[in-house]
């Protein structure tokens, strides 16, 4: 008997003894939600530093007692823990978080970071919300759905360019945009000479998600040209399983949207008497006989786009490809205006071995721009708004084909003659075609467990072909015998990154990641320009036709070196420290200023993994983030000498270049501080981001015009202090989500206040080139206001403010420019809504903006020439102004002398106060409306097709604004032309307006 | 593996940093270059700064009148609306500046030709500039200030003496060896360094005349007219019968190039332009025109030479009754354009003359200017039959200072130089009888005659605040303010 018990109680101790020594424990861990095996899951043992992760088939094994708690971690997935127990085998299926909109978001470098742990703002777009807007340049796609952006775009035409401005503009004069990513690598978004912008170049169909870097802090990692933000893109992948091919066509039909309106009463001519040659229409009201013909509306036709894209993807175990074709075709509401597209992508993922993967990438673009003459400041329209009444202007050609002149100039010179602008559409032509190859490869080596080196490399590659043609006949003595305008531009970016990441998990609790690179670009363009006039053959639009030529090249070259390292401690996962540091080697810089440092300290707070009860289920994720953040800035290349240029003259030779040189530039500074929240209440039923940025560039590095006492024109120097301070909002709510219905809504808001606090020596204003417009009202930033501001004139006025009034009744001009408005809105907000009910999907996005003070220098200049709309009402009209006249004791009276509101009113006192040209606007536009339909599975799987959408889109449908003009959404020369510094956002002066649209598509998948 | 990983960082690293880096130097163009290939920028600014001044002058002393009389500028005066008054940075960048870098590339190979004539160019541009401007930078110039300093307009005439004390003396030590220079480099003199110096004198001795009446005295000016005479050749720049291109063209003639090739904005509005009242009363001699007017103008549509009051516009007339202003001597496409005219040093000589006084010879070089500007515009053979008309004195005696004025005013027909002189008498009738105030002129300025150019708004306002301030010059009166050899001018009588 007691045998018995010995040996039993031998083997309890022995088993006891066995289960409480550690042994292998194996399983496998997948996806609950759809069995798929989850690599990379960490799996630890509870209160030690022991830990693993599963590897390429989802397993892992470790070692564990079994009193030994395991832990299994992983991105987007609800923490799990299991007792060991007797097991040796534990398989575990996690649950998918719910409670975030995006668990992971791409941060600089490509580095996926969880949104729960950032310590800065990051915002993703969706492939689905790009699809929703349905533009062709991708950054007119975002417009609406981030907060913190200000997007204008230079018009409704085909190709026009657009520029985007991440948390206000930093620079004074020079380029305020962000730094445009692809899969890691950086490429050009450069637009030049009013071209389009080149990020849109790249097919919005072909990209996975687009992620905004607003701030310093999200941006510093990749140095100099980040310090206005980043916009990573990160194209589709090919996923393991088998082949997908997918189809989608749209048509699209588009109309001119809103114009200004023109008066229809009066005709050509001064004073009230008839002038057959002339634009300004001060003369006697038309006949009843004459034809008033509405040109301005008889100018635009229906636009017609038409778009395809195909793709293939798919892939085993140890490849997967995604390869995409895509060609666009849209004819613009003006006529003869064009832009296609076509491209090509191939991407693919090889697993070398089961530690070695290397993704290649390379896309292939061509796009082909046909477009009207049009500066780089604007004004296309000018001739069109004022086309003599009496006179239809579409009809533009004579019998015998030339061109049909609206007057013969009474020199009988014809050059003198105006260009009929259906004319110019069609034989005054730009061509814009380019070529366009981004590559890259991406080799990342699972050196250890927690340990890996990625390797980026990449090539953006673009050759640009402008030749701009004007038809002999064109106005103007230059061109009346023909001119062309041509160059020919290779721009060729590349970049090498070697990043080393460790990602360590010390206890439990403390999970340390660090990085560290090293960066190197090179950035080279190559620009050859030809010009002249004078053709011998009319019609060979060719260089070798010319009787006059003159040529010149312009080469860029600029090489950057880059150090960087990170270092993100996360502590009991309630707790996030962050530190960046980065050190730039420039070449465009002096040699003594060439290298420069700049760090970043952040923390994150998630305070709602310290509640519990009641207040745990209220804020399912509750994270209070601050940042203090800095980044460098480098001189644009070849600044640092005055140069010679070529001498056009008897003699030829050289003369003095226009810039200055200075061998004493030193990198600017941009230095930001945020502080935000982000919160997820009730599960996921209420998402609330807060973000508050403060930022500070200082050392700016401007090129402002100098007095030319110096000899020379401009100069660049570190002069120049900005500052912006804003909050970005955004609040969303999954309202409703069963089987049948679903509706999402997302609002986002947006506020930014900018100053000037510093110029270059004496100077008081800052003007944008191409913003000046007219004589009394510009574009410019002035000492201690806002950065986008109006300068111009304004009437006379008394300590009271009234207008003063001279004894003719007339009110005085004081011709002294003053800072009169800024064109910044005070607030943009932007709100979606999805609905969902069984296989219909209705969505639309309303945004607009409120306080912008415009320039209406179209309104201007429709005054002046008698053709705006007021006249209808008010012209001959007697008035009296309301002001005040000086009195002989030298005080004020009320001003009761009547005028007439003639052209010598408008035109030499109306039009002199630029004061009358800033308005004050908000609007609201219903941006995107629509309705897709889901074809049932029933029917498709009759016809093999896995998943089909039809769907109907309206764009700009709706605008309800206050603004007298057309469509407030205005910015006159774009980046090419005037986003270096305060750029032209904000300023009308003859755009082609925005467009309505509406597009059917189809979307098959088999 | 992890060995070779090290290795390809380190590598990667340290690569070459500095050699990396070391592209930022211009790969399509330099810093220095060779004084020669510098002089035709020099010279071709200069003949389109004197256009330039011109065309912006011929308005204020009457030579012609817009049609519309609605010019802003040309009519009114008004200057208010003006974002950019060209003559400046023409001035500084185009001209003085690439002067000044002529002069240290010709100074640092010693070629004392190009420092000679580098400086004599400086001399005269900024001559012209001040007199158009008044008060400007001199001493701070080219120093690399970015807020120079505006020198009173009497320094500026100093600095001007200095640059012809100091472009002279170059030419003097001028060699053989020096850099060779043609043809090709100078379209005025085509090298001849005595004709340089002899434009030097003569540049002495305008800027001599405008003073004498209040410093300095007359003998000076008659003193460096002496010397200009015997190597004088007129400072000519000839523009091609043929042009092939816009800039071989002269902007006063009627294709009105629009300068593709540079920041050159100012066309002729010559067709849009007639003669006035004051300039037809001139050509006209007991109900006869003087024969001088059918070479400076061309018959209209229908052969009459009506004018009008200056900025009055031509109303209800018909620009069919008014003279062609294009293809006269002086319009045409390959019309020259001449910094200083033989007839300008005749007048000159006469004008000191007659205050030294010395009738006889004021008589006689009022006489030689006359007929070198008939046989300029090739009728010689007129001349006699108009010397005896009443136009002419008749006698040293008779001799008047309006005789001479007007006499210059006809020959120097569209030159900016007959501006200074009508400041010089403060538009007296004394000197130009028959001068009218413009009818159109802003009722601000109060029957004051402009006087001066404003400064550029596009530069100096906005880059040089504090000086302009400092002189007064945004207010609305300042174009109406004298220059300083007007202020102390005694010749209005």
């Amino acid at each position: 008997m007691k045998q018995i018990f010995v040996f039993l109680g031998l083997l309890v101790f022995m088993t006891l003894g066995a289960l409480g020594q550690p042994r292998q424990i194996t399983g496998v861990v997948t996806d609950a939600s759809d069995g798929t095996t989850l690599i990379g899951v960490t799996v630890l043992v509870k209160g030690t530093t022991l830990g693993t992760t599963t590897d390429l088939d989802g397993r892992y094994r470790i070692n564990a007692a079994s009193t030994d708690v395991l832990v299994f971690r992983f991105v987007g997935m609800e923490t799990t823990e299991a007792l060991v127990g007797d097991r040796s085998i534990i398989n575990i299926a996690l649950e998918p978080t719910a409670t975030t909109l995006a668990q992971v978001v791409v941060t600089a470098l490509g580095i996926e970071r969880e949104v729960r742990t950032l310590t800065y703002n990051v915002q993703n777009v969706g492939a689905d919300d790009i699809m929703n807007s349905r533009q062709e340049n991708l950054v007119n796609a975002l417009q609406g759905r981030v907060s913190g952006v200000q997007i204008t775009s230079t018009g409704g035409a085909p190709g026009a360019s657009s520029e985007i401005i991440l948390r206000g503009a930093t620079s004074v004069d020079g380029d305020n945009q962000p730094l445009f990513v692809i899969d890691g690598i950086p490429i050009s978004n450069a637009s030049i000479r009013g071209t389009t912008n080149r990020a849109a170049d790249i097919n919005p169909s072909d990209i996975e998600s687009i992620s905004i870097l607003k701030g310093a802090a999200a941006a510093a990692l990749y140095g100099i040209d980040a310090a206005n933000g980043a916009i990573i893109i990160t194209t589709k992948r090919g996923k393991e399983g088998a082949v997908s091919v997918g189809l989608s066509t749209s048509s699209t039909l588009s109309q001119v949207g809103r114009l200004h309106d023109v008066q229809n009463i009066y005709s050509t001519g001064a004073a009230g008497l008839f002038n057959p040659r002339t634009f300004s229409h001060w003369g006697p009201p038309l006949l009843r006989s004459d034809n008033a013909y509405d040109n301005l509306n008889n100018f635009f036709q229906t636009g017609m786009a038409n778009k395809i894209d195909a793709n293939v993807s798919g892939g085993s175990s140890n490849l997967t490809y995604y390869l995409a074709v895509s060609s666009l075709g849209d004819e613009g509401i003006v006529p003869n205006t064009f832009y296609g597209r076509n491209s090509a992508m191939l991407t693919g993922t090889i697993k070398i071995t089961d530690r070695v993967s290397l993704t290649a990438s390379s896309n292939i673009m061509k796009t082909n721009n046909k477009t009207g003459i049009f500066s780089a400041s604007g004004g296309w329209m000018m001739n069109v708004y004022r086309w003599p009444r009496w006179d239809n202007m579409v009809d533009y050609l004579n019998p015998d084909g030339s061109e049909r002149n609206v007057w013969v100039p009474l020199s009988g010179n014809l050059a003198d003659a105006p260009d009929n602008p259906v004319w110019s559409a069609y034989h005054q032509v730009r061509n814009d075609n380019v070529s366009r190859n981004i590559n890259s490869i991406n080799l990342t080596y699972q050196a250890l467990d927690w340990l890996t080196v990625n390797y980026i490399a990449g090539r953006d590659y673009f050759h640009q072909h402008y030749k701009a043609v004007r038809e002999p006949g064109s106005a103007g003595s230059a061109a009346f015998e023909g001119a062309i305008s041509e160059f020919n531009r290779e721009s060729e970016k590349i970049t090498s990154t070697l990043v080393v990441t460790a990602d360590y998990d010390f206890t439990d609790k403390l999970r340390v990641t660090a990085l560290a690179g090293h960066n190197l670009q090179t950035d080279f363009a190559r620009n050859t320009f030809v010009e002249g006039e004078r053709f011998r053959n009319p019609t060979l639009h060719s260089i070798n036709n010319l009787r006059e030529v003159r040529s010149s090249q312009s080469t860029a070259n600029r090489r950057i070196i880059g150090v960087f390292g990170d270092v993100t401690i996360d502590y009991g996962r309630f707790l996030v420290l962050g530190l960046t540091g980065r050190n730039d080697w420039s070449s465009t810089l002096p040699l003594a200023n060439r290298s420069f440092f700049y760090p970043s300290y952040s923390a994150a707070f998630i305070f709602s993994e310290l509640l519990d009860g009641q207040a745990a289920r209220i804020f399912s994720f509750a994270k209070i983030r601050a940042s203090i953040a800095q980044v460098g800035k480098d001189a644009p290349p070849h600044r640092l000498t005055q140069t010679l240029e070529q001498f056009y003259g008897i003699g030829g030779g050289w003369k003095n270049g226009a810039f200055a040189g200075n061998p004493i530039l030193k990198p600017e500074i941009t230095k930001e501080f945020e502080i935000g929240t982000d919160l997820r209440l009730w599960n996921g039923l209420f998402t609330i981001d807060f973000t508050y940025y403060q930022r500070e560039s200082n050392d700016q590095i401007i090129q402002p015009r100098v007095t030319p006492v110096t000899g020379a024109i401009l100069q660049t120097v570190n002069s120049g202090s900005v500052e912006n301070k804003g909050i970005e909002l955004l609040i969303g709510s999954r309202v409703l989500r069963t089987e049948d219905f679903g509706w999402d809504i997302t609002i986002n808001g947006f506020g930014n206040r900018s100053k000037l606090t510093k110029l270059f020596g004496d100077l008081v204003e800052f003007p944008v080139t191409y913003g000046q417009v007219s004589s009394q009202a510009i574009a410019s930033s002035w000492l201690g206001e806002a950065l986008f501001g109006i300068v111009g004139t304004d009437y006379k006025r008394n300590e009271d403010g009234l207008v003063i009034v001279n004894e003719n009744g007339y009110p005085l001009i004081d011709s002294q420019k003053r800072y009169i408005g800024n064109r910044e809105p005070k607030f943009y907000y932007g709100l979606t809504n999805n609905f969902r009910y069984k296989s219909f999907e209705l969505s639309f996005l309303v945004d607009g903006a409120y306080g912008a003070q415009l320039l209406n220098a179209t309104s201007q200049f429709l005054i002046s020439s008698g053709n705006h709309k007021m006249m209808e009402e008010y012209r001959n009209q007697e008035f009296i102004f309301s002001g005040v006249t000086e009195l002989p004791d030298g005080s004020y009276g009320l001003n009761t002398t009547p005028i007439v509101l003639n052209q010598t009113f408008f035109t030499q006192y109306y039009v002199l106060a630029g004061t009358n040209f800033v308005e004050e606007v908000s609007w609201v536009r219903l941006r995107n409306i629509s309705l897709a339909w889901y074809l049932p599975q029933s029917l498709l799987s009759r016809i093999r097709i896995k998943d089909a959408n039809l769907s109907i889109n309206f764009q700009n449908l709706f605008l309800l604004t206050n603004y007298s003009g057309g469509d407030p959404e205005v910015n006159n020369a774009g980046p090419g032309g005037g986003a270096s510094g305060a750029g032209t956002m904000g300023v009308d002066y003859f755009q082609v307006p925005h467009r309505k649209a509406v597009t059917l598509g189809l979307n098959l998948k088999f | 593996m992890k060995k070779y990983i090290i290795l390809f960082i380190t590598v990667v690293f340290f690569w070459g940093c500095d050699d990396f880096l070391d592209v930022n130097t211009s790969l399509d163009s330099d810093e220095q270059t060779t004084p020669n290939y510098m002089l035709p920028a020099v010279l071709g600014n200069m003949a389109y700064a004197h256009y330039a001044h011109g065309e912006t002058t011929a308005y204020i002393t009457q030579y012609v009148s817009t049609e519309y009389g609605t010019s802003a500028v040309k009519d009114r005066w008004d200057y208010r609306g003006v974002l950019r008054v060209n003559a400046w940075r023409r001035h500084y960048f185009d001209v003085a500046g690439n002067a000044n870098k002529m002069i240290i590339f010709a100074e640092d190979e010693g070629s004392k030709n190009y420092v000679g004539v580098g400086k004599i160019m400086m001399a005269f541009s900024f001559l012209t500039a001040t007199d158009l401007f008044g008060d400007m930078p001199a001493l701070d110039a080219f120093s690399g200030n970015y807020n120079p300093r505006y020198n009173a307009q009497d320094t500026v005439y100093m600095e001007v003496a200095k640059w012809i004390n100091e472009g002279l003396a170059a030419l003097d030590q001028a060699s053989p060896q020096n850099r060779a220079m043609t043809t090709a480099e100078d379209h005025i003199y085509g090298g001849n360094l005595n004709n340089w110096r002899a434009f030097a004198y003569a540049m002495q001795a305008r800027m001599l005349l405008h003073t004498a009446n209040f410093q300095g005295g007359y003998q000076a000016v008659l003193d460096a007219v002496e010397q200009a005479r015997p190597t004088w050749s007129e400072p000519y720049y000839a523009f091609p019968d043929q042009a092939a291109n816009d800039w071989e063209r002269n902007l006063w003639g009627p294709s009105r190039p629009n300068p593709q090739w540079d920041f050159a904005d100012i066309r002729n509005m010559l067709s849009n332009s007639v003669n006035t009242d004051f300039f037809m009363n001139a050509m006209t001699v007991s109900g006869n025109h003087d024969p001088r007017l059918y070479k400076l103008t061309t018959p209209g549509k229908n052969g009459n030479y009506l004018s009008i009051p200056a900025s009055a516009g031509i109303g209800a007339l018909s620009m069919d009754d008014f003279a062609v202003l294009y293809d006269g001597y002086w319009t045409r496409d390959n019309s020259p354009l001449i910094f200083i005219t033989d007839e300008e040093l005749y007048f000159i000589e006469a004008e000191a003359a007659f205050y030294l006084p010395n009738r006889e010879r004021a008589y006689q070089a009022y006489l030689s200017g006359i007929q070198r500007n008939f046989i300029r515009l090739g009728i010689g053979e007129a001349f006699e039959a108009y010397r005896n008309s009443p136009a002419v004195a008749q006698s040293a005696t008779e001799l008047q200072i309006s005789d001479i004025m007007m006499q210059k005013y006809i020959a120097l027909y569209l030159q900016p130089e007959v501006w200074v002189d009508m400041r010089r008498y403060k538009y007296s009738t004394n000197a130009y009888p028959g001068l009218e105030y413009p009818v159109n002129a802003l009722p601000i300025y109060n029957g004051a005659w402009i006087q001066r150019m404003p400064y550029d708004p596009q530069t100096e306002y906005i880059y040089n605040p504090n000086e302009i301030i400092r002189l007064g010059a945004r207010e609305d009166l300042w174009v109406v303010t004298p220059l300083w050899w007007t202020v102390n001018s005694t010749l209005s009588n």
